[in-house]
């Protein structure tokens, strides 16, 4: 490999360790929030302090036993997996059009398709609110699901388009020539082939849904609000460190999911080219 | 419904394809224009012509791919015209080979086999066959990017005939190999076409690979087929001047005919074919190979044509040196001179007599060829 032009130039150890230190600020600022979070759900009193004076499970064990914590975390669970699939069909198919289509206002359909990205979420919360409230569907975890999935499409319309324009369609035509049919080649060969983009973009919905807060707040019904809706309410009205607890659950479950995808993503570039 | 013994591989596979008029508009461009092909079953037949002259739209719309604006393209006497790809059962090697990369050598050449229902004893077997006649045995379980580009291109070839196709298509299928290799693949895909009988259309723009490779050539332009003939034809007679300077390299001298029958090609008076009539503008073309040179003054030989010229530069080639010589008159000629222990080459400024046989001029009137 060629080097590329080094960052800091002449000043040598001074400069390295400058940028080091830089790098290093920059990750604290970001981590850091997350190491004060997971400390304080051990805590062993009842007011959120850091650094916690006493160690106990406590806060999971209130969390676990409390009937509206977990109807919360299981609505959560339930829209972010159907968000999921969801966003990842209708985007994967989007993706196909955008990409592999030729059609007038092709480019206003791609930025209509991404507009979620940019569309402030107080006013899609407030639009879809409206539109529910009309509808009579406020509160409907399916409702929740079709709203979190308008958040979610561009995600994967993003990823999957990604790995599409690095797709070789000789492959697929080469399938066609052996005997494939459209399905058959789309199942066996392109697929496979888009496959990390796909799951990325999947990814990538699931958590969308599973962290937003915003148009939940909204149509989500008293008492039957998604995880970070009730996680909002509880920062309103009791704090304790059982948002501690839960915020420690979610940070490990969005690690384990970035660490499931990143193994799939290498997997699939070790069998692919 | 077929029959159940001739052994898979056994029988002479190809059949004869025919292209009727098949044309191809894309808006108000013809990319291809009624063009007619005739391929016999077991002939190797080159398409050969620059980028954009239509002939890799010609094997698209045969393999599939593209749909013919008019014309019928038959297999064995089969309209195809527009049968989907997938149920043509034609093979193919693409240029990039298109080698599936989630499947593995065996599972890439099995993939025909499968999509056509075929046990997992005759797969393997039909597997193992194809691997050692394109040379790669125990190749079967690596992925495709842990081979080199040769044997990547020979997995596609055997994926390509693993089906026992009647025609293989391929599309410039050494175009990303270096030299060396790709001398010793074309021989390797002559021997594999001649063994089967397969009949191949092969798509390039290498007048080389063509000429050593090809039963006959079709030379393409523009959409249009200019002539479609054996190697030996096309070199020796091509139809017009594209043709000609398709293959190897010419001295065209401009000239006019004159009463007598004859044009002057520099100083030197040559006899033209009959069908030139006086007054008209000649080409007359004469290839550096055909020229002997000998010293000054030297008695030519029968029939054929002196000139008399002076060297301006001579160059080593190796198997052969090249002179420039120039003509009292001022015109340039190349000569191909073999060489020959006992033969000393001739030194710039050196007088020369330059002579060729009449039989080996061609002359081309507004670039058609006239015998």
């Amino acid at each position: 490999m060629s080097a590329a032009p080094p960052l800091v130039m002449s000043s040598g150890r001074a400069g390295r360790a400058l940028l080091g230190l830089l790098a290093l600020a920059v990750v604290v600022f970001l981590v850091f929030p997350v190491f004060v979070i997971i400390p304080i759900s051990f805590s062993g009193s009842s007011f959120l302090t850091f650094p916690p004076e006493s160690l106990s499970l406590q806060w999971y064990e209130k969390f676990l036993s409390r009937a509206d914590w977990l109807e919360a975390t299981w609505l959560s669970l339930w829209v972010a997996a159907l968000v999921t699939v969801l966003a990842t069909v209708l985007g994967t198919a989007a993706a196909f059009g955008v990409v592999r289509g030729r059609f007038p206002g092709q480019k206003l359909v791609v930025a209509f398709l991404l507009s979620p990205l940019i569309v402030p979420g107080i006013i899609v919360a407030i639009a879809v609110y409206f539109f529910y409230a009309r509808l009579g569907i406020v509160g409907s975890p399916v409702a929740i699901a079709v709203a979190h999935t308008a958040l979610a499409v561009p995600f994967v319309v993003v990823n999957v388009s990604a790995v599409l324009h690095g797709f070789d369609t000789r492959l697929e035509q080469a399938a066609q020539n052996l005997g494939a049919g459209t399905w058959t080649t789309f199942r066996l060969v392109t697929f496979p082939l888009i496959r990390p983009g796909v799951f990325a973009g999947g990814l990538f919905a699931f958590i969308t849904s599973f962290d937003e807060l915003i148009v939940a707040l909204f149509i989500t019904a008293p008492g039957h609000v998604t995880l970070p809706a009730r996680m909002w309410e509880s920062m309103r009205n009791e704090i304790d460190p059982t948002i501690a607890a839960v915020s420690t659950l979610e940070i490990v479950l969005s690690v384990a999911l970035f660490f499931v995808a990143g193994r799939l993503q290498a997997r699939a570039a070790e069998r692919g080219a | 419904m077929t029959e159940p013994t001739p052994g898979p591989l056994g029988a002479p596979l190809g059949a004869a394809v025919q292209f009727d008029q098949v044309s191809k508009r894309y808006g108000d461009a013809l990319a291809v224009d009624r063009v007619d092909i005739d391929v016999a079953a077991g002939e190797f037949l080159t398409l050969l012509g620059a980028s954009g002259s239509g002939k890799t739209t010609t094997l698209m719309m045969l393999a599939g791919f593209q749909m013919p604006s008019s014309g019928e393209i038959r297999v064995g006497g089969r309209q195809i015209t527009h049968v989907a790809p997938a149920a043509r059962n034609v093979g193919m090697v693409f240029q990039s080979y298109a080698l599936f990369p989630h499947m593995t050598v065996a599972e890439n050449i099995a993939f025909p086999l499968r999509m056509r229902k075929a046990t997992a004893a005759a797969k393997g077997e039909a597997v193992a066959r194809v691997l050692s006649i394109v040379g790669l045995e125990g190749l079967g379980g690596r992925y495709p990017r842990q081979l080199s580009g040769g044997q990547q291109q020979r997995v596609a070839l055997a994926r390509a005939i693993v089906f026992e196709p009647p025609v293989l298509l391929m599309d410039e299928p050494l175009g990303a190999l270096d030299k060396h290799l790709r001398a010793h693949l074309q021989t390797e895909i002559k021997r594999i076409q001649a063994r089967l009988g397969l009949t191949v259309l092969y798509v390039t723009h290498d007048q080389e690979e063509a000429l050593t490779m090809s039963d006959r050539i079709c030379i393409m332009r523009d959409g249009r087929i200019l002539q479609t003939d054996s190697p030996e034809t096309l070199y020796d007679r091509p139809a017009d001047t594209y043709v000609a300077g398709f293959f190897g390299e010419s001295n065209i001298v401009a000239a006019r005919a004159e009463g007598d029958g004859r044009a002057l090609f520099g100083p030197t008076p040559v006899p033209l074919p009959r069908a030139v009539r006086a007054g008209e503008a000649v080409e007359c073309a004469i290839r550096p190979e055909r020229i002997s040179l000998a010293p000054a003054g030297a008695p030519a030989f029968g029939e054929a044509l002196a000139v008399p010229a002076t060297v301006t530069a001579s160059t080593f080639v190796g198997d052969y040196r090249r002179y420039e010589l120039a003509l009292p008159d001022g015109t340039a000629l190349s000569v191909r001179h073999p060489l020959r222990e006992t033969q000393a080459g001739f030194a710039p400024g050196e007088a020369v007599t330059a002579s060729w046989a009449p039989g080996a001029m061609r002359f081309f009137v507004d670039g058609r060829a006239v015998a």
